[in-house]
């Protein structure tokens, strides 16, 4: 395999390859059994994945069916359209800024504004020796969106290590469980030793900010930006400075 | 997170629309359908994830066409075909094709990949990252370079190379 056909091979898995470049690898493969067998090799690695990623994501919704189902067991069909009208009429109230400054006032809290965005996770691979390790399962869960399962799990992993400990508080901010994830989040933000420390303070000031602390919200926040001036992640500096600023 | 939706809110944000709509005319209980409709999310949430999948309308009328699909695959053994789609979820049958239809999804498919799952448990950390990032995630080189920390997307092309030859090893050892 020569450098022109890994080119085109990284081009067709990066989705980036042209209909011509496209016939030109398939014409390389046609007079190269060998590049043809190596490429096949990698479309199995490739499927391989997407199906065991399915296998993790399927089970994630079948964990959140089973909650459903246990959440409304029983349950008459008026006691579910009498819920269900009440969530409607709360997310109405508090879930659209401008109705919910039209009913509360304009001092009505503008928490919402600021979007949560997971840190990038760096157990993605993680566990990958035994696939039913509790890290890969909360790693999974983090990275499905299942933010309150993943607290759950990173929770049980050792809770001296500071990496578990963070994705922790994250991800309970990420379940919108403010007030665990501030007590998760506040001693990690203050131990200046661990990586972590600087996204932390990140994520408490939105923990803050969210719980309508904004007075802590904006301390934190703006610890954050004097500490890490560079900071290269453009998301989080950008809401820090939403904080700070409001 | 997709543009600040999670994979479960997209699930309970079409679940019980499609259901309804699945349910009279599909003859199935709700356990069947509620089962192609999770198939139907993983689906799409991975094309979205990866890129491979350019939203041109609502999540959910992807969601209702890929479900569509999931149900006549489970509809065929008892010779029904699936109802069209609700009005506002229409999605064309070549836009469907196009989603559906890839090598890897034939791979899928056809073979039994158990084995070479097994083994990629194998790959030491720094290879099973990239081979996610390549194959899953469908980056290149020079942005896992970035994204990874390593000096140049050269430096990801040999490691990615060095990865592969030592996974096919233990395939052919383990797997054939």
């Amino acid at each position: 395999m020569n450098n022109r056909d890994e080119l085109l091979i990284e081009k067709y898995f990066s989705r980036d390859i042209t209909p011509a470049e496209q016939k030109e690898l398939q014409q390389r493969m046609a007079d190269d059994a060998e590049l043809a067998e190596n490429f096949r090799f990698q479309q199995t690695t490739a499927a391989a994945i997407i199906k065991k990623e399915r296998a993790q994501l399927k089970a994630v919704l079948q964990a959140t069916e089973k909650k459903r189902t246990e959440g409304t067991g029983g349950w008459s069909v008026w006691t579910r359209y009498s819920i269900a009208a009440a969530a409607a009429i709360a997310l109405l109230l508090f879930a659209i800024p401008d109705t919910r400054r039209a009913i509360l006032g304009s001092e009505a809290p503008m928490a919402q504004e600021i979007q949560f965005t997971p840190y990038p996770n760096k157990f993605a691979m993680a566990g990958a020796q035994d696939a039913k390790t509790t890290l890969e399962n909360a790693s999974n869960a983090y990275q499905a969106g299942s933010f309150a399962t993943a607290a759950e799990l990173f929770g049980q992993i050792d809770p001296q290590q500071p990496s578990y400990i963070f994705y922790r508080g994250v991800a309970l901010v990420g379940a919108k469980e403010y007030a665990s994830g501030i007590a998760v989040l506040e001693p990690i933000s203050r131990d200046n030793g661990n990586e972590y420390s600087g996204p932390a303070l990140y994520y408490l000031a939105e923990a803050y900010w969210k719980s309508n602390n904004k007075a802590a919200a904006k301390n934190a926040a703006k610890t954050y930006l004097d500490l890490l001036p560079k900071q290269n992640d453009a998301v989080l500096r950008k809401n820090a400075e939403r904080i700070t600023n409001q | 997170m997709y543009e600040g939706v999670s994979f479960t809110d997209l699930y309970n944000q079409h679940r019980n629309k499609f259901v309804n709509w699945a349910r009279p005319w599909s003859g199935l209980d709700e356990s069947e359908i509620v089962d192609a409709f999770q198939d139907a999310c993983v689906i799409l949430w991975q094309k979205m994830e990866s890129g491979s999948l350019v939203l041109t309308a609502k999540p959910g009328t992807f969601l209702f066409g890929i479900g569509r699909n999931m149900l006549r695959e489970r509809l065929r053994d008892k010779r029904r075909q699936p109802a069209p789609l609700p009005e506002g979820f229409q999605i064309a049958e070549s836009e469907m094709d196009q989603l559906m239809n890839s090598p890897e999804e034939d791979i899928i498919q056809t073979q039994n990949l158990d084995c070479l799952t097994k083994i990629m448990g194998q790959l030491g950390e720094g290879c099973a990252a990239i081979v996610r990032l390549t194959y899953y995630e469908n980056k290149k080189s020079n942005e896992i370079a970035e994204m990874a920390g390593y000096a140049s997307g050269d430096v990801v092309r040999q490691m990615r190379r060095r990865c592969m030859a030592q996974l096919r090893e233990l395939y052919e050892k383990h797997c054939l």
